[in-house]
């Protein structure tokens, strides 16, 4: 019992402060108190505690079982997947993944060197991308299988001996996954649609479920599916299949003379190669070397399937592997959330459309307000086959007819129509009639013209990752962001702002127009415009005189464009209620000045919240916005509300970046201390956070600066923003005069 | 004046394309472009790099029988760069005409590539040029030099880079009879390539499959995937007896990224391949 004390004592200090129940603690601790991996168990409890209690109590009563599959090293993904699980689904779902006992993830046969996906998946996952055709996420499994929107891989592969192979092994069974995605293997067209369409996705479950017994068709599909695709692979992926060959054959398990079908298919599903060698039925075999021509595809595989059965039966040949498990309700889900996900962009593009189009303004107002719109009122036309092919250099000439109106579709929403019909959907009535309706709002909401298009997808809650050090992952669509105008108030701040600092905006005048060299000429050039007729002279003179001539005989005229985008992130968190809000509010007004001058293009937001679940952003002048009244009004309005959370607020941020080309992209962050939120988002775990949405932010090539006039923050401003990446103002009347100073040296 | 003449053809010459450029067509491109010739109407090509629209130009001034002037733009091309200037000689100044005065005066193609690397100001030089006008105005002489009606504009442009910045003006663009280029068909592009690189056809293919999987990373890091023409070098490097990965590696993979993970996936695609 000494041991169970000591494990308790140290579970205390782990979750320190929280003071739980010690019989609780014991009660889940007892049975692992003599654990040869106690020490591992509880390195995971730093990092399910603070996630959830609950979550970390149900943990520790699995943790022994999992150990016994997954061994000590694979504890830290599993932990991270049942993470993952619980942001998704909550408690239940992270329960119920603990005990699915078959996603321990690892597979493991002799005691090879093992290769992990987490080394590998850097480059695994650009693989699978060009193989499919599409950005699959990599997930973990204990069998390989995909679903078509990810893909799911042993977290660990030691089935051979050589750690080359196991890492080929992993290439091997991408491909195989990738290939029944880009063949569409789970979506064939069923010879006899039964009763009534079938949602795309559920064709497999319709064709499995003709036979008596459905398990058993689908296991000789799947398996006919990937001798299919390895037949594919002899021709496009010659070099996979001859590097493998060997370790293709060593997991294949020989069939004898008088093997079944349900030994030979798995044996080519590892070997398609061997399809020649006689293995089969000579009329089958036939049909795998050669299909005919309009017969191949996903189709010809369930012909095959309805024809082969009665002579399969599942045997335990190694199929664990190749090809993986098939699981219809997942494919299911990911098409309907696929569908789902591309009739919202197809919807969002077409209202942006509509609403850059003056001209149909009208005739959206009238359409947003009718109930349902019929066939004949909006359609999208599809020029008929033939002329297509007539058109030269394959131009798509689809339209939308809108009460008679012809709307041609720009590129994009044609690739988005595109994309929605290849995932079993349609362009039709109700996606025009939403696209309308959206179009409308917009242009009600706003009078018309404006930024439009944008403003219905902003009104929602934008979702972001969160970082967690802890378990060196992300936590999925962990915050909630809404952007929120800020109240309007009439205030003369920004007046008085600016007879007080009058000074300080002359002295900035007169440096930032001199930073401002747009179009100079350069005299004495070799090569120009203009003849530059002094150093002519000089020349002319020079040669009469016998000296050697200049050859620098040119004007130019030299411009030198500042291609500079700017963000301000203003930190709006209580800490600044009083003399610092004030202060930080007035060097905007200061530098705006300064930036209208340069003719840098800047954008100023505020960002404050409460939770993970409310960040809050409020734009006070986006980028494209000319500075006016209006913006300075709402300089005026910036005020202390919540808690500092920047870490969203930058995401938030950068992802606007994304859409702005300038030679120099720099956010500028001006605060007064530390990342801090309410739900215990403080300390390392902030200051990690930050640092990683910083870094993502240069990933994306966007510079980050901070400034800020908290006094301590010497400690730690530097392990967040890096050791040049802030400046910090001790007098803070300074930060007018300080700001632009530091603008200026960071983009001299 | 006679020597002027003289010079005029001897830089002209330097600009005719004698031997029948490889050009395979992939849609009605060479139809529409001679028509543009014969109405005197602008062209604009666009589509990825590396795909065929110089090449294009090549052919049609062969078709046409006529110089190709081609001009790279850059962000630093002037106006004086295009229409000309005034050189300093044995303490003359002599005028000496641009590409673009060239092209005009002796009916010739003028092929501006990369039209949005320059200056917007720059750009517009062409407009006159680009409409019913057909002329160029010579500013520092005084001068306006009609069009004959051999003499044609084309300028290319990508598309790809998304930028705001690198877009057309619409008041350039809306005087352009456009031609959009793609990568061809998988087997028309290995024809392509077995013909350029002069590789055998199966080899040409598997490049082809090669490059289309690099392009199907468009999204995930890559800017843009392999070109035709990157494909074409890697045959190249192939026939000189080259290693394939090696060839593979220098000629494709090493100039796409220099992403540590990329280069990895894209290793791994080209040793699945060949």
């Amino acid at each position: 019992m000494v041991s169970l004390a000591a494990a308790s004592q140290r579970f205390m200090t782990l979750v320190a402060p929280d003071r739980p129940n010690s019989w609780e603690v014991d009660e889940v601790l007892e049975p692992l108190a003599d654990h040869p991996h106690l020490d591992s168990i509880l390195d995971q409890v730093t990092v399910i505690w603070p996630v959830s209690n609950a979550l970390c109590y149900n943990f520790l009563g699995q943790a022994a079982r999992a150990l016994e599959t997954i061994g000590p090293e694979g504890l830290g993904e599993w932990v991270r997947e049942i993470l993952d699980h619980y942001e998704e689904g909550g408690l239940r779902a992270a329960q119920r993944f603990m005990l699915a006992s078959d996603n321990h993830g690892r597979s493991v046969g002799q005691d090879g060197v093992a290769v992990r996906l987490a080394d590998i998946r850097g480059w695994l996952r650009p693989y699978a991308q060009a193989v499919s055709g599409r950005a699959l996420e990599i997930e973990v499994a204990r069998r390989p299988r995909t679903d078509t929107e990810n893909l799911f891989l042993p977290s660990e592969l030691a089935v051979l001996g050589q750690e080359r192979d196991n890492r080929l092994l992993y290439t091997f069974l991408t491909a195989v996954q990738c290939a029944f995605v880009r063949q569409d293997s789970f979506f064939p067209d069923l010879e006899q649609p039964g009763s009534g369409p079938v949602e795309r996705g559920e064709e497999l479950a319709r064709f499995a479920g003709t036979f008596a017994r459905p398990d058993r068709a689908l296991a000789l599909y799947h398996l006919l599916e990937a001798i299919r695709v390895g037949r594919i692979f002899l021709e496009e992926l010659p070099g996979l299949m001859r590097q493998t060959r060997d370790l293709r054959h060593s997991l294949a398990v020989q069939p004898d003379s008088a093997a079944d079908l349900g030994t030979i298919l798995p044996y080519l599903a590892w070997l398609p190669e061997e399809a020649e060698k006689g293995l089969l039925v000579a009329e089958v075999q036939e049909m795998f070397i050669r299909p005919q021509r309009g017969r191949t595809g996903a189709t010809e595989s369930c012909r095959l399937c309805r024809l082969l059965l009665p002579e399969f039966t599942v045997s335990t040949g190694n199929r664990a592997l190749i090809p993986g498990e098939i699981r219809l309700a997942e494919i299911a889900a990911a098409c309907r959330e696929r569908q789902r996900r591309l009739r919202k962009q197809v919807v969002a593009a077409l209202a942006g459309l509509l609403v850059r189009r003056p001209d149909l303004h009208p005739l959206v107002e009238r359409l947003s307000r009718v109930e349902a719109l019929s066939a004949d009122t909006a359609r999208l036309v599809i020029p008929d086959r033939n002329e297509k092919r007539t058109v030269p250099l394959r131009a798509d000439r689809r339209r939308l007819l809108l009460d008679g109106q012809e709307v041609v579709l720009d590129r994009e929403t044609i690739e988005l129509v595109r994309r929605l019909e290849g995932s079993g959907g349609a362009l039709g009535e109700s996606e025009i009639h939403a696209a309308v309706g959206r179009a409308g709002q917009a242009l009600t909401r706003s009078g018309s013209g404006g930024e439009l298009e944008s403003a219905p997808a902003r009104s929602a809650a934008l979702t972001y990752d969160e970082w967690d050090y802890r378990r060196q992952g992300f936590r999925k669509n962990w915050c909630f962001l809404v952007e929120k105008p800020l109240p309007r108030v009439q205030s003369s701040f920004v007046r008085t702002a600016m007879e007080r600092h009058r000074g300080v905006i002359i002295r900035m005048r007169r440096k930032f127009e001199m930073m401002r060299v747009q179009e100079r000429f350069v005299r004495r050039q070799r090569d120009g415009d203009e003849i530059d007729l002094d150093s002519l002279l000089d020349s002319l003179a020079d040669a009469r005189a016998g000296r050697a001539p200049s050859d620098r005989l040119f004007i130019r005229l030299r411009r030198d464009e500042r291609d500079i985008a700017v963000l301000f992130l203003v930190d709006m968190s209580n800490s600044t209620a009083g003399w610092v809000g004030q202060v930080i509010k007035e060097s905007l007004v200061v530098i705006s000045e300064g930036l209208e001058i340069l003719g840098d293009r800047y954008g100023i937001y505020g960002f404050s919240g409460m939770r993970r679940l409310r960040c809050e952003i409020f734009p006070v002048k986006t980028l494209d916005e000319n500075s006016s009244e209006e913006v300075r009004q709402r300089i005026g309005a910036i005020a202390p509300r919540e808690y500092t959370r920047m870490a969203p607020a930058i995401r938030h941020l950068s992802t606007l970046f994304a859409g702005v080309s300038a030679r120099v992209r720099l956010l500028l962050i001006l605060s007064d201390g530390k990342p801090e939120d309410y739900d215990g988002y403080a300390g390392k775990y902030a200051e990690e956070d930050t640092r990683h949405a910083l870094l993502e932010a240069r990933l994306a090539g966007i510079h980050s600066h901070c400034i800020t006039v908290d006094r301590q923050a010497r400690e730690y401003m530097a392990r967040i923003f890096g050791h040049r990446g802030y400046t910090c103002i001790s007098d803070v009347r300074r930060l007018p005069v300080r700001v632009p100073e530091i603008y200026r040296a960071l983009t001299l | 004046m006679v020597q002027e003449q003289c010079g005029l053809s001897q830089r002209l010459d330097e600009h005719r394309i004698r031997k029948k450029p490889y050009y395979l067509p992939v849609g009605r491109e060479v139809e529409l472009a001679e028509a543009a010739h014969r109405e005197g109407l602008p062209l604009l090509l666009k589509g990825p790099t590396g795909c065929g629209k110089t090449r294009f130009m090549q052919y049609l001034a062969w078709h046409l029988q006529r110089p190709l002037i081609t001009v790279s733009c850059h962000d630093d091309l002037s106006t004086s760069d295009l229409v000309g200037r005034y050189l300093i000689r044995a303490g003359d100044a002599v005028w000496n005409d641009g590409p673009l005065t060239l092209a005009v005066r002796s009916g010739a193609i003028c092929y501006l590539d990369e039209i949005v690397e320059a200056r917007k100001d720059t750009t517009v030089v062409i407009h006159p040029l680009a409409d019913d006008r057909r002329e160029l105005p010579v500013e520092k002489r005084g001068e306006l030099i009609s069009a004959p009606s051999d003499f044609m504009l084309a300028v290319s442009y990508n598309p790809g880079y998304q930028s705001v910045l690198k877009d057309l003006k619409p008041s350039t663009r809306q005087r352009f009879v456009a031609l959009s280029f793609d990568y061809p068909e998988p087997d028309r592009e290995a024809e392509i390539v077995a013909g350029e690189a002069k590789v055998d056809f199966s080899l040409a293919r598997a490049l082809v499959r090669f490059g289309r999987l690099t392009r199907n990373l468009r999204d995930a890091g890559l800017a843009e995937g392999a070109s035709t023409r990157l494909l074409i070098q890697a045959g190249k490097l192939i026939r000189c007896g080259l290693p394939l990965n090696v060839a593979c590696r220098a000629a494709i993979t090493e100039s796409l990224t220099d992403d540590p993970e990329l280069l990895a996936a894209i290793d791994e695609m080209a040793a699945s391949i060949f």
